[in-house]
């Protein structure tokens, strides 16, 4: 095999999809040629890399915060469970069976359901909350979170860093890294209620704070 | 599945269950940035719960999901592009700081920073890997992302990103060896 068809075939190698003859053929080039072998192993040794990279989880609110954009959105209003009922129906002793068997069913799944209400509660303790009268304060807080490297979100939007934020009642989502707390009170200035320590920090090593602007309260 | 088309919301929240840490991840290695990836990542559950009624069963939910969620990383990033440089701001810069915020803020890794001719390992050889995969494009970037770190199957790769077999296979042979060559001066001796 030539060189530049060999250069070619390293993936198949590793993978062990190469058709008989051409593997015979990329052996006996790969015996002659050191760039080849050169090439294989950095090849296998960045693969390897690639592959021992740890599986990537999504933030711990982030199942919270899509169910209140996808309300928002009106998704989910929308497509609350429909109720479906029998109409008219002789009762048999069969059919009172049945409905028994369905009962025992339905009450299964919402004990199942319940379980999983109350597992989503423990997994997403919901952040502190700051409330604020004045929109200058919390355009400062959002200001300073960018300053730090956080991320600010308006109603579980993504605002872009250096926007402007409005709207008569919002709710804002900062999010933080918790090493840059004491940096992110600094360029927060006077706003009320700050505390000096960092909020519970995430597994992420983030922090989380809900802003909720009410103004006139 | 029927359930699903019906619109239940239990249905729905078993979905993001089972799927929001494979769409999440996929945004995060192609955009390089936490809070833009679940951003996305919310906008790919929210077209989903959208277009649902649109998914024909002769492929696979979580390639179909897989799908949207490429789609809109690509969008994204083309986005992104054009407001960094509306801003005259390299797409760069804002990467590799979210990516040294991942792992190279660690001050061992940083002081083995000052040797590039060591080999390295564990946590540093992670975000180097990040970081020379956030450098290269993204239709090479995308292949090694669906194959090497998620490993999906050819069959679905085509699936998702609409490329042919052979394609996808040559692709990512020299996405692979673009990705080796940028590797090499960190991988000595491992
Ligand atoms: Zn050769």
């Amino acid at each position: 095999m030539e060189h530049d068809t060999a250069q070619l075939h390293l993936s198949e190698l590793l993978e062990e999809s190469l058709p008989p003859e051409l593997k015979a053929g990329l052996e006996a080039h790969l015996a002659t040629c050191a760039e080849c072998r050169d090439s294989l192993a950095l090849l296998e040794r960045t693969l390897r890399a690639v592959r021992g990279l740890p599986r990537v989880e999504a933030p711990p609110q982030f199942a919270s915060r899509l169910r209140r954009r996808a309300a928002q959105a009106g998704l989910l209003a929308a497509r609350r469970r429909r109720r479906q009922g029998p109409a008219g129906m002789n009762f048999s002793s069969t059919m009172a069976l049945a409905v028994v068997l369905a009962a025992v069913g339905a009450l299964l799944v919402l004990v199942l359901l319940m379980q999983k209400q109350i597992a989503l509660l423990v997994e997403e303790a919901p952040p502190p909350v700051l409330q604020l009268a004045q929109p200058a304060a919390l355009q400062t807080l959002a200001e300073a979170s960018w300053a730090v490297g956080g991320a600010v979100r308006a109603d579980g939007r993504l605002v872009p860093p250096g926007s402007a934020l409005g709207g008569a009642s919002l709710e804002v989502d900062l999010e933080l890294p918790a090493a840059r707390w004491a940096e992110f009170r600094r360029a927060a200035g006077a706003v009320a209620g700050l505390t000096r320590e960092a909020p519970r920090v995430g597994p992420d090593g983030l922090v989380h704070l809900l802003v909720a602007l009410r103004p006139g309260s | 599945m029927s359930a699903l088309k019906r619109g239940e919301e239990a249905a729905f929240e078993l979905l993001v269950r089972l799927h929001q840490h494979r769409v999440y991840g996929l945004c995060l290695r192609m955009l390089a940035d936490r809070a833009e990836a679940e951003d996305l990542a919310q906008e790919v559950f929210i077209s989903v719960f959208r277009n649902i009624q649109t998914f024909r069963e002769e492929s696979l939910l979580s390639t179909w999901i897989y799908r949207i969620t490429r789609n809109h990383c690509l969008n994204r990033l083309k986005f992104l592009r054009r407001r960094a440089h509306e801003r005259q701001q390299p797409l760069e810069d804002t990467r590799q700081a979210d990516l040294a915020g991942e792992s190279l803020a660690d001050p061992v890794a940083g002081s083995r920073l000052q040797r590039p001719d060591r080999a390295i390992e564990g946590r540093e050889l992670e975000s180097r890997v990040l970081q020379e995969l956030a450098g290269m494009s993204e239709d090479h970037r995308e292949l090694v992302v669906l194959r090497d770190l998620e490993q999906l199957t050819y069959e679905e790769i085509q699936d998702i990103t609409g490329l042919a077999e052979g394609t996808v296979k040559s692709r990512l042979h020299r996405a692979r060896m673009e990705l080796a060559r940028r590797m090499a001066p960190h991988l000595k001796d491992t």
